[in-house]
């Protein structure tokens, strides 16, 4: 009689999850590397709004470089499987001081034009603020579902 | 392989969209972007005066203020209005109406089609 019992994990629950991950990253990965690479190609016009702003006036020239290559290093980190986590947790903190950026400029300064990339462009301060929530929550489902694909199916077999 | 066909068709995505986004940001016409010297008084007089002693040119496609009007801050100029398009330094053909308000001036009209202003605050 065979004792050993063959523990097949359930493939299709592993995939969704897997899926859920890659299609996650996918998202967050194309508008980092999209806003990244859009900040660089118009590095000038870049630190010119920046240097408008009340609050990164001071800064503008480290921030006009340093926030696209955060952004394509995390755009990278999302692309590299083993690094997706690392991605997701520095795309929640990244849009999270952009959304407390955005807030106060919308309390103090909401006349001043957006140099946000693309289509972000036309987005009012306040659409911009719950794009970045949509974006957060993305971020954190993304956590979630990669402990899920990683755990599925690695579990010890049921006695 | 498999793993990386999300990321490579996002790549793929984000570089096709910065591709056509400055395609399509090439056709538009460019805009000369002057601003009030902020080292001198923001009179009526002077924000009206078109001179480069008062509107220096800052670059292309530059944004505007932050729009409160307080006082005077940016025009943007198509290439008709500029002294020599190539290498602008002063405005040319356009003229600025100003309004003073308290201690400050602000744009309140520029001529020419397509020519725009921004104010700010004080």
């Amino acid at each position: 009689m065979n004792t050993h019992k063959t523990y097949r994990p359930s493939l299709t629950e592993r995939t969704k999850w897997t899926l859920t991950v890659e299609s996650i990253a996918a998202v967050i990965m194309c508008l980092f590397l999209f806003t990244g690479l859009d900040k660089l190609y118009n590095y000038k016009q870049f630190r010119d709004a920046l240097s408008k702003s009340p609050v990164l006036g001071n800064v503008a020239g480290l921030v006009a470089w340093s926030l696209p290559v955060a952004e394509i290093f995390i755009a990278t980190a999302l692309f590299i499987p083993t690094m997706r986590k690392t991605g997701f947790k520095a795309t929640i903190l990244l849009l999270a001081v952009f959304t407390i950026y955005l807030s106060y400029m919308m309390a103090f300064a909401p006349k001043l034009p957006c140099m946000c990339a693309g289509l972000l462009e036309s987005l009012s301060w306040k659409s911009h603020i719950i794009f970045n929530a949509v974006m957060i929550v993305l971020a954190i489902i993304g956590i979630v579902a990669s402990g899920k694909s990683s755990s599925v199916g690695s579990r010890a077999p049921p006695s | 392989m498999k793993k990386y066909l999300f990321g490579i068709l996002a790549a793929v995505v984000a570089f096709t969209g910065v591709a056509f986004k400055e395609a399509k940001s090439s056709k538009r016409a460019d805009m000369y972007v002057f601003e009030f010297k902020s080292s001198q008084p923001y009179t009526q007089g002077n924000v009206q005066n078109t001179s480069n002693a008062y509107w220096e040119y800052k670059g292309l496609n530059l944004s505007g203020c932050a729009n409160i009007n307080q006082k005077a801050c940016r025009v943007l100029v198509s290439a008709d209005y500029v002294d020599d398009p190539d290498s602008p330094t002063q405005l040319s053909g356009v003229s600025i109406t100003a309004t003073q308000s308290g201690t400050t001036a602000h744009v309140t009209g520029i001529s020419g089609t397509g020519n725009l202003y921004s104010n700010q605050a004080d």
